[in-house]
């Protein structure tokens, strides 16, 4: 009885949708413009591009999901201070392009502010393309309810045709976790530069913590879409890729792994040669070469505010020559303390736009 | 970084629908069926009649009602009133009104004393079914429910309910996260609001010999939640049910709502299925 009642739920829910989670696999992404145009002045030689997963203004607070603390929800003056954070990064490193992981639009956890127009009415960045990740009306675990939650990409020049790609899914969760979990995308735009040819735009968060192989999935639909956009013009490409470079030397067992009871979300034994055809066909920020020299000076995450950066996670690639890739860890290297304000640290370089 | 864990087990839906079904108003309503001036329902329901002395209904989902008295009905749950005790009396206070042309008129008042608490803290966990995060602090609070049912009864078989209503938190506003999961964020604002207003409209009836009934139901919500401005929610349902007997029915019923959430208006729908029985 009580599993017919399961199943009848289960149907019920996954089927038809109350919560609001599902999407279809090509629709419009969210387009957002700052309140206040910045002027954007003349487009340089060069843009100034900056990848940066901000952890949906969450900081250093310590979550319940990555099992360094139990906090679930922040009010509104803890994400307004955080946000403070990363405008003050984002202004700091002036990009022209911007391309933000975790950024929540109307999430419980972050009191429901939205970050992503927030962002734009503090930075000089005036347009933006937002596509959910994670949206639900109610979720209801852990006390987490309503979530949107996704990756953006903010420019101070319009974006067009900005595009969400559904990414599949998980496939090693019952039908009803699967339902409430995240829905990764790939989301791709035009950017329009006054005088000079549009550039193809590109963004992925990948999975995470799957065991099914849906991470190298949703790599090899970054590279496949990237591949179909440059056949088309030239683009740039970033995202939080979530595994680590060819040439990595540690692979697993990292000091802030904490979730050990639940899943193994960083062990990349077998992921060396998962980003090898990105590095192999487009310019990058990271250089491979001084990347096997040092591996840590280009460590772009870790979930232990109190550590160090541990991994290479957060990507920036183009059919252009990219140059001064540089990873804003410290204030000794990039000139900046980013370890308060996310997990992740921005990673930035310099496109050189054809003449 | 993202959420991974959670849904180690299936979501309760049945625990949803007796969380719902706690609070719905009632069956689908038949009118009297015995005589022109009687003051009885046969099943309860949201209109302003109450059930018959001694007579005493129960379902597996909805609440069960007891007529205790000529004018009183009691309604409760003796199971779900382990996650959230309840307790409602509906006294009648005018009956049989004429107003001409066969139309009878009743009042009643309805009175629902009721604690979420224990339901709360239960629900106030990691992982699946965790409505609160863990660490909240859930007060004991009471909600006073009192609202004014006036019932037109036009024909022989069809009614017509219009009822206004406050919901009132003892001692106070608390202050846990606000639950705005579907449906149980207007039943259970007055937590964050400290009170808040409804107003109701019913029409009741039967068809084919009383052999079935109907139930439509729609009540808006002012919520003044400590948000700019009042939230409102609008919730209608529907209900069907075969009655083969006095002592018998089975209802289906879908309910649909839509609410000013703090992220943004949204509708949500549920369907439902219950048995009853009386006594």
């Amino acid at each position: 009885m009580l599993r017919a009642a399961t199943a009848l739920a289960s149907l019920l829910i996954v089927g038809c949708d109350p919560f609001h989670v599902e999407f279809k696999p090509v629709e419009p992404a969210q387009k957002y413009q700052a309140t206040s145009l910045s002027d954007a002045g003349d487009v340089p030689q060069t843009l100034r591009v900056l990848n940066y997963n901000v952890k949906f203004g969450g900081g250093r607070i310590d979550f319940f999901f990555d099992c360094h603390g139990d906090r679930v929800l922040m009010d509104r003056a803890e994400v307004e201070t955080n946000l403070t954070r990363v405008a003050k990064v984002i202004n700091r490193l002036q990009p022209d392009v911007l391309f933000i992981q975790e950024i929540d639009v109307a999430s419980k956890r972050s009191a429901y502010v939205d970050q992503l127009q927030w962002l734009l009415d503090h930075t000089d960045l005036n347009y933006a393309a937002y596509a959910s990740q994670w949206r639900a009306d109610y979720v209801p675990s852990d006390g987490l309810g309503a979530v949107d939650s996704g990756n953006a990409i903010l420019s101070r020049w319009p974006l067009r045709d900005a595009e969400r790609l559904a990414l599949p899914l998980r496939t090693d969760l019952s039908d009803l976790e699967r339902y409430f979990y995240l829905r990764r995308n790939l989301m791709r735009a035009t950017l329009e530069l006054p005088d000079r040819e549009p550039l193809g735009l590109l963004t992925v968060h990948a999975e995470a913590y799957a065991q099914d192989g849906t991470k190298l999935q949703h790599i090899e639909r970054f590279t496949e879409e990237l591949g179909r956009l440059a056949a088309l013009g030239p683009v740039l490409a970033a995202g939080d890729l979530n595994t680590i470079p060819p040439k990595s030397e540690k692979l697993r067992d990292f000091d802030d792994s904490a979730c050990l009871e639940t899943y193994v979300a960083d062990d990349y034994g077998a992921e060396q040669d998962y980003l090898a055809p990105l590095f192999d066909t487009y310019h990058s920020d990271l250089d491979l070469s001084a990347y096997e020299a040092d591996n840590q000076r280009y460590f772009t995450h870790t979930t232990l505010a109190s550590g160090f950066w541990n991994r290479r996670l957060d990507y920036i690639f183009s059919t252009l020559p990219l140059s001064g890739g540089l990873v804003y860890q410290s204030v000794e290297v990039g000139g900046i303390d980013t370890m308060p304000v996310s997990d992740h640290a921005p990673v930035g370089a310099t496109l050189e736009l054809p003449e | 970084v993202s959420l991974s864990r959670g849904f180690g087990l299936p979501l309760r839906g049945a625990f949803v629908s007796a969380a719902l079904a706690w609070q719905t108003p009632a069956f689908a309503a038949p009118p009297p069926t015995e005589n022109a001036t009687f003051r009885h329902a046969v099943w309860a329901n949201a209109s302003a009649l109450t059930v018959r002395p001694q007579r005493l209904e129960g379902a597996l989902l909805g609440r069960w009602a007891w007529g205790i008295h000529e004018r009183v009905e009691l309604r409760s749950h003796p199971v779900f009133s382990i996650l959230v005790p309840a307790l409602e009396a509906k006294v009648q206070i005018w009956d049989n009104v004429q107003l001409g042309n066969n139309t009878e008129l009743f009042l009643s008042s309805r009175h629902q004393v009721s604690t979420p608490t224990p339901f709360l803290r239960l629900s106030s966990k990691e992982g699946a079914f965790g409505l609160l995060p863990p660490a909240t602090d859930v007060p004991w609070t009471f909600l006073v429910e009192n609202a004014l049912l006036l019932t037109l009864r036009a024909t022989e078989e069809h009614w017509i309910t219009v009822q206004a209503g406050g919901v009132l938190a003892v001692p106070g506003a608390s202050s846990a996260p606000l639950l705005d999961f579907p449906f149980l964020y207007q039943r259970y604002a007055a937590l964050s609001a400290g009170a808040t207003l409804f107003f109701g409209l019913a029409l009741n009836g039967t068809f084919a010999g009383n052999l079935f009934g109907y139930s439509l139901e729609s009540q808006l919500f002012a919520l003044p939640l400590p948000m700019p401005g009042i939230q409102l929610a609008w919730e209608n349902s529907l209900a069907l049910s075969w009655m083969p007997s006095d002592s018998h029915r089975v209802e289906l019923n879908v309910r649909a709502a839509v609410a000013e959430f703090p992220i943004g208006v949204r509708l949500h729908w549920f369907p439902g299925i219950d048995y009853g029985w009386a006594w």
